[in-house]
């Protein structure tokens, strides 16, 4: 559309270049030569409006199609082709993170689950020995206490029997005593009645 | 003074094929020859320098990568959105050539095409005609309600109309003397330094000494027409982004 647009103010009605032919020398080795041979602005020599306009249209032309059919497409097919790359790159990244996230996760489970684990077995391993410890401590206590009554039993016995002589020996011992001292032997009433009052003293 | 030292003889167009169809003067000229050589710079810059399995630009792709984007995204895009797509080619196309004819017109001995006010007033009145028929596609007679501000209140249109009529007619001309003021005033500034150093050398004694002062004046300016090329252009792509999206939102924006 520039092409044209620029294209079409060219029909403006310049007058035709009146230039005598011997000035139209192809060299620029002249100053002053050319269309440029009057005084004042060259660009306001309206001789060279026709010319210009009509080779500005052709390049700008030119460029226009070189731009919009093959500089343009290009650079911009490079610059997608890039944004492309990157946001591929990206979500490749992205995606990664998301599988050693995913792969963090699983191990740290692992991790809780087997310290759980441990902890559960060692708790359970922990239950047993003790129910084991408090059973045998039991049996150790019951025959502990019958040992014990068994002992003290004995003791009672022993005692009982050694307390049920207690009277006779010191009957004897005081019998024996009053013989010598007063050189006959004692009344037995009044042992046995002495003896039992001292034991009923203790 | 010989015509060849003269600041404006850099603008005079010389025939360099002789050509003539129905009786009007269409030599092939240096201002035709550096308009090909513009358009074969730029065709060659975005064409060549750009591998199609570039996915790692090289110097010169991520120059024309920088442009095409600027030009774009950041110029077409961003000033008439989704509906710039169809005018890009042009504008892209526009751009190049006043980024190119710019650059090769500060060459020494090189030819300016777009210092000529027929070469811009003609670009500049094909973006105008394509605004024009753009509108009028678009939104048929309601186009002309480009010219009446809305919010404006009513007793003052009678003033804001003809107005806004003639600024949208004046598009075109200071569109195109923009740049070929900007061109022209450039150059012959460049001309009148170079003219000063040449003088003061021949002049000899002091003089030729300070010589040194224009030189660097004229270093200076050329600095300053290498930023001037490139924002002309681009002054010109922008401008007429400006205009097209007019054309096809009204005043929606």
């Amino acid at each position: 559309m520039a092409g044209s647009s620029a294209g079409a103010f060219q029909v403006a009605d310049i007058p035709p270049a009146e230039q005598p032919p011997e000035e139209l020398h192809t060299g620029t080795e002249h100053a002053g030569e050319g269309h440029g041979a009057k005084p004042g602005l060259p660009q306001l020599d309206v001789t060279t409006f026709a010319g210009q306009l009509f080779w500005l249209a052709i390049s700008f032309a030119v460029l226009y199609f070189v731009i919009s059919r093959i500089a343009a497409p290009k650079i911009s097919g490079v610059i997608a082709d890039r944004a492309g790359r990157i946001k591929g790159d990206l979500d490749q990244a992205a995606l990664a993170k998301r599988n050693s996230d995913a792969a963090i996760a699983n191990y740290e489970k692992a991790l809780t689950d087997a310290r759980a684990n441990a902890l559960k077995i060692g708790d359970e391993f922990r239950k047993t020995v003790q129910a084991e410890a408090d059973a045998k401590n039991a049996t150790a206590t019951k025959q502990l206490a019958a040992d014990t009554q068994k002992a003290e039993t004995r003791i009672a016995e022993m005692r009982n029997a050694a307390m049920a002589r207690v009277g006779d020996v010191a009957r004897d011992v005081a019998a024996d005593i009053v013989a010598k001292l007063t050189g006959e032997a004692a009344n037995a009433g009044d042992l046995d009645s002495a003896v039992r009052d001292a034991l009923k003293r203790t | 003074m010989a015509a060849g030292h003269s600041p404006m003889a850099q603008f005079e167009v010389h025939r360099l094929i002789p050509l003539e169809i129905g009786g009007v003067d269409i030599s092939f000229t240096n201002a035709s020859l550096w308009m090909a050589l513009a358009v074969a710079a730029g065709c060659t810059f975005l064409v060549a320098s750009v591998r199609r399995d570039g996915i790692i630009p090289g110097r010169m792709q991520s120059v024309v990568e920088l442009m095409y984007d600027f030009i774009e995204r950041q110029t077409v895009f961003n000033v008439m959105g989704e509906s710039g797509k169809k005018f890009f080619p042009f504008i892209f196309s526009l751009f190049i050539f006043i980024f190119f004819t710019n650059f090769l017109g500060l060459i020494p001995y090189s030819f300016t095409v777009t210092s000529h006010i027929i070469v811009t007033f003609a670009m500049a009145l094909s973006v105008f005609v394509l605004v024009l028929i753009v509108g009028f596609w678009t939104h048929g007679l309601h186009f002309f309600s480009l010219f009446v501000p809305s919010g404006a209140p009513l007793w003052i249109m009678p003033l804001i109309v003809p107005i806004e009529i003639i600024s949208f007619l004046s598009r075109p001309i200071s569109l195109s003397v923009r740049l070929a003021a900007n061109m022209l005033a450039g150059h012959t500034m460049l001309k009148v330094f170079a003219g000063f150093i040449v003088t003061m050398l021949g002049a000899g004694g002091v003089l030729s000494v300070l010589s040194i002062a224009p030189l660097l004046a004229g270093v200076a300016v050329t600095a300053l027409e290498v930023l001037v090329a490139a924002i002309q252009a681009w002054v010109f792509a922008l401008l007429t982004c400006i205009y097209l999206n007019e054309a096809v939102h009204l005043h929606e924006h």
